[in-house]
């Protein structure tokens, strides 16, 4: 019956289903749409500004053996802080963290958010209504006075912040997940690969989170700004483990070692640049993902 | 009939680049739609002719590319090519000037939206007169063979057939002055299709309405069609009108094609036409057809045929002619 | 003759929620109180009126949306009691091939991965060489040449007619015994579509499959089918031979369909005067009538008094109007 030769080259074409490919196609077309470049351009930035901060920041940043509250000059850019801290190297250093404790919940809450959303709107039924009782009632208890209860009574690490952060953040994708699955599990393929034989599980990851990538990644963007913006939040109310350099602690300290009070902008400026900044490209970036990845309506 | 053709559609050639090979999709089509024509495109599945309508409203997209040619349309301000207007100007020349009924009909609708809002959309994005839309709507459905309760529905609580004649409908909803039927019937049973494509003639007769049909229903395109371009890999090979083509097809393709229109007669084996279309991606020295056709002569393999006029406006692109 | 699948008084609904805040709502009674029996070895051919329900008649018999009323046996046993080992049973000896080409292939999945998806599943025993050497092969006899150039591709590479052989490709790849074919050829010119009627045609003759074909086309349908049933707003109104269907149609909307069947004769041109005619304004709302009382030209007072039978008017010959009660 085979007559038809097989040579191994063919056959690793075949088997290779290219995501590769697929990715490298997404990101051309992204870095051609304006935001998409200028969100790519901005985030990537701002990495490479944390890595060099980590690997090569000119001063230890809890080194203290400047004078305080000095103005930029040649030997600290950025000047020093209340015990003469470099502010240069502890803004750079405390990028790092942030975008780390961003990364960190936006993985987690579109872990937990994408594995609700997609199983609830996929089987609907009973899970379905056991899950989407538990979202809602996350969805109501209000955040902040909540996020704050739980930080004063479990150990103030920059860990437990983060946990507590991703369990915030997933509810509100679970929800927008499950209404996407809902009108993607109408799709005829589906029908297709259950006739296939697949099973619940193989079509989930087969026919419905591939179609979901974009709306994930433009969510998990805003929970990562949401996360390091809520965690700079509860260092300023003092809240989570000040120990650590992060932009938030950097706020914190400015506002409770007299910052105001020497008009030391120069201590203030950075991390809310930081956070502007980290805010615009975000923004950018899901514009540019949102456009390039909506399906094209003809004519 | 000397007047300038409201499309005409000069030396266009697409190509589509996937994986490091080159797809020659249309290849040197030359073609002119006047007013109120009603012209039909046949051929093989895979031949083209999408991808040539597409050009029409410059809607090539990557990995497509159109290689050279140009598509003149002849709009209140004169002759403008298409392949090179402003996008503003293309996003009023779609739909309000030329607009196009997929192929992918079915799929095209936004799945969360209920019928009524991308009726409405459209013809809002395009200039309809808000306190007139709402009749629009519920006369653009009707034109379309629907009930007017179903504006209420979303695309996946449609058959094949109704998400159809939403899309007919969404065509027609600018009053546009030249429609492409892209297979925009497949769905349709023979009264509803009828019915429908009789009130397509009717516009035409009435506001000269241009009509391109897309079709592999040869019976349909009988009924309906003024002129017939028969495609077959990439190029037009054959151009008459209806009845000449019918009593009189030159081209061995169209021969074949015409000969396999299947009758009503029990016991009768339908034929196919033996063989395989040629590779698009490899360069084809002599006719496209040559390998399937029953008069192949040295010739055909050594020199590609053009399209001529072998009088009567018959056109032909064969040896033989 | 055995039958493969038999439906007994299937009715399905769609309710669908209109309006704001979704308060009222509408029924459409998409399949209703349906019939019919495929015997093994047989292809059953489907017309009607678009929007009649064909389509969900073809979902309802592979069990992929759930019923309102009625049972579909397969091989005697109800489908809608399957448990989970012996649904998979079931699917492994039944297939479709989609009415649209475009949405029922996955976007970002290679037409290899589409393909040999089913005999992944069901044959095992297959190692990824044969795997893919029938994979080839299957896409060979449906016309697409050469089969090496398409296994990478994704669909939306293909033109129309490339992507329906591609669902038949896969419809047909396992090897199922019955297959609904929900408008196969639609997108495939006339040669084309010979080979491929000839391929479905084979399935029966020579493996001794079954089928439920729809199409709107009713000259293919006739030229594959051994017996039709036409159907309008959800119920069947006439079943029989399919060459006594287009011969001595006998139902008024069974005629009417028959009388519109296009001629392929240039000279015949339509007539744009003869517009008219109510279209699809009706849906089943499961009314105590006959489903055609609106637009038959021979209508009746007892036609909206009750619902004809469904009866033999002749051998193997059943239709529901009260024409002929
Ligand atoms: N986006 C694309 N990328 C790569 N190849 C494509 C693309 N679209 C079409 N093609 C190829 O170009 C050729 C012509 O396609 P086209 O859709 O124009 O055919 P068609 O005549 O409309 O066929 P059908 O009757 O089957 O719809 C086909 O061989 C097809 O595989
Ligand atoms: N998921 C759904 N929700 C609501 N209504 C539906 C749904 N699916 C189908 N319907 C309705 O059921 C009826 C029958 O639809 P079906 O798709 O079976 O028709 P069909 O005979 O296949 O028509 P066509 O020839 O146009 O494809 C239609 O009125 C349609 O609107
Ligand atoms: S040119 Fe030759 S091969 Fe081509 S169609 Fe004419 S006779 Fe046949
Ligand atoms: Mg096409
Ligand atoms: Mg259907």
């Amino acid at each position: 019956m085979t007559n038809v030769g097989i040579d191994k080259e063919r056959m690793e074409a075949v088997t290779s289903s290219r995501p590769t490919k697929r990715f490298k196609d997404f990101m051309s077309k992204l870095w051609k749409h304006r935001k998409g470049k200028a969100g790519l351009i901005i985030l990537f930035g701002l990495v490479i500004f944390a890595l060099i901060g980590h690997f090569a920041a000119p001063y230890n940043p809890l080194a203290n053996n400047a004078a305080a509250f000095q103005p930029p000059s040649h030997a600290h850019l950025l000047g020093t802080d209340y015990i003469g801290q470099d502010i240069l190297s502890w803004f750079m250093v405390g990028t790092g963290t942030s975008l780390v404790v961003g990364f960190t919940i936006a993985i987690l809450s579109a872990l937990i958010g994408v594995t609700v959303g997609v199983i609830a709107g996929y089987f609907g039924g009973k899970i379905d209504d056991v899950l989407m009782r538990a979202v809602d009632v996350l969805l109501v208890i209000p955040g902040f006075p909540l996020l704050v209860i739980l930080q004063t009574f479990l150990p103030p690490t920059l860990e437990t912040t983060v946990l507590i952060l991703s369990i915030l953040g997933w509810p509100f994708l679970a929800r927008v997940i499950r209404s996407q699955t809902l009108t993607l599990k109408e799709r005829q393929y589906v029908l297709a690969s259950k006739l296939s034989g697949l099973s619940g599980m193989q079509i989930i990851f087969r026919d419905i989170i591939p179609m979901l990538i974009p709306i994930i990644t433009i969510n998990a963007i805003f929970i990562a700004v949401g996360g390091v913006v809520a965690q700079a939040g509860l260092a300023f109310f003092g809240l989570g483990d000040l120990r650590s350099v992060n932009w938030g602690t950097e706020l914190y300290y400015f506002f409770n070692q007299d910052g105001i009070a020497y008009k030391a902008w120069w201590w203030l400026l950075p991390p809310g640049i930081g956070i502007i900044i980290l805010g615009l490209g975000a923004n950018f970036l899901s514009n540019g993902i949102f456009e390039t990845t909506k399906p094209q309506k003809g004519g | 009939m000397m007047s300038f053709p409201l499309l005409e559609v000069k030396d266009i050639s697409v190509e589509y680049g996937v994986d490091g090979k080159t797809i020659k999709a249309v290849n040197h089509v030359n073609l002119e739609i006047n007013k109120g024509d009603v012209v039909a495109i046949v051929g093989e599945s895979g031949s083209g002719k999408s991808t040539l309508a597409m050009t029409f409203l410059n809607l090539i997209e990557k990995p497509g590319r159109i290689r050279n040619g140009k598509v003149n349309y002849r709009g209140a301000k004169g002759v403008v090519d298409v392949l090179r207007m402003r996008p503003v100007d293309l996003m009023r020349y779609r739909w309000k000037e030329v607009s196009m009924i997929f192929q992918s009909a079915m799929n095209s609708l936004n799945p969360v939206m209920r019928i009524e809002g991308q009726l409405r959309d459209v013809m809002i994005e395009h200039g309809t007169d808000e306190s007139l839309v709402d009749a629009k709507i519920d006369e653009k459905l009707k034109l379309a063979g629907l009930t007017t309760s179903i504006k209420k529905s979303y695309p996946h609580e449609l058959s094949g057939g109704m998400k159809q004649r939403v899309n007919i409908a969404l065509a027609l909803a600018c009053d546009p002055k030249l429609l492409i039927a892209d297979e925009a019937t497949t769905a349709l049973d023979v009264v509803v299709q009828r019915q429908i494509l009789t009130r397509l003639l009717k516009l035409k007769q009435d506001l000269s309405l241009s009509l391109v049909f897309i079709t592999h229903d040869i019976s349909l395109v009988a009924n309906i069609a003024e002129i017939i371009n028969v495609m077959y890999a990439g190029k037009i090979v054959e151009r008459a009108f209806a009845k000449q083509l019918f009593e009189n097809p030159l081209h061995p393709y169209t021969e074949a094609l015409l000969q396999s229109i299947p009758t009503l007669e029990k016991g009768t084996a339908i034929k196919g036409i033996k063989g395989t279309p040629p590779d698009l991606s490899k360069e084809i020295k002599g006719c496209p057809f040559a390998d399937r056709c029953p008069k192949m002569f040295d010739r055909c393999l050594a020199e590609p045929p053009e399209l001529k006029n072998v009088g009567d406006n018959h056109y032909v692109s064969c040896h033989l002619y | 003759m055995n039958s493969i699948i038999e439906t007994n008084q299937v009715t399905k609904e769609f309710v669908t929620k209109r309006g704001f805040l979704k308060r009222t709502t509408s029924t459409t009674r998409a399949l209703d109180q349906v019939n019919v029996t495929i015997n093994e070895n047989e292809i059953f051919g489907l017309i009607g009126e678009s929007g009649s329900g064909k389509t969900t008649l073809g979902l309802a018999i592979l069990r992929l949306i759930d019923l309102n009323q009625g049972k579909i046996n397969f091989f005697g046993e109800n489908i809608y009691d399957l448990k989970k080992r012996q649904l998979f049973n079931f699917r492994e000896k039944t297939q479709m091939i989609f009415q649209d080409p475009y949405s029922s292939l996955n976007p970002v999945v290679t037409i290899y991965k589409s393909v040999s998806t089913p005999l992944k599943v069901f044959h095992k025993e297959m190692s990824e060489e044969q795997v893919v050497d029938k994979v080839i092969q299957t896409l060979e006899t449906v016309g697409l040449t050469p089969a090496d150039q398409f296994l990478n591709k994704f669909p939306s590479q293909m033109s129309g007619g490339q992507r329906q052989r591609v669902g038949i490709a896969r419809a047909v790849i396992s090897d199922p015994d019955f297959i609904v074919a929900d408008e196969p050829v639609s997108m495939l010119d006339v040669s084309l579509r010979a080979d491929i009627l000839n391929i479905l045609i084979n399935l029966k003759l020579k493996l001794n499959k079954s089928m439920m074909f729809i199409s709107h086309d009713i000259t293919v349908t006739q030229y594959v089918s051994d017996r039709i049933a036409v159907m309008h707003l959800g119920q069947i109104v006439e079943m029989g031979e399919s060459g006594e269907i287009i011969k001595n149609p006998l139902h008024p909307y069974t005629k009417t369909l028959i009388d519109s069947i296009p001629v392929p004769d240039p000279n015949k041109k339509w007539n744009t005067d003869e517009i008219g005619g109510q279209i699809s304004e009706y849906t089943n709302e499961g009314k105590n009538e006959c489903s055609y009382a609106n637009k038959c030209p021979f209508v009746k007072d007892v036609c909206r008094e009750r619902r004809p039978d469904f009866k033999e008017v002749e051998k193997n010959h059943f239709v529901a109007c009260v024409l002929y009660d």
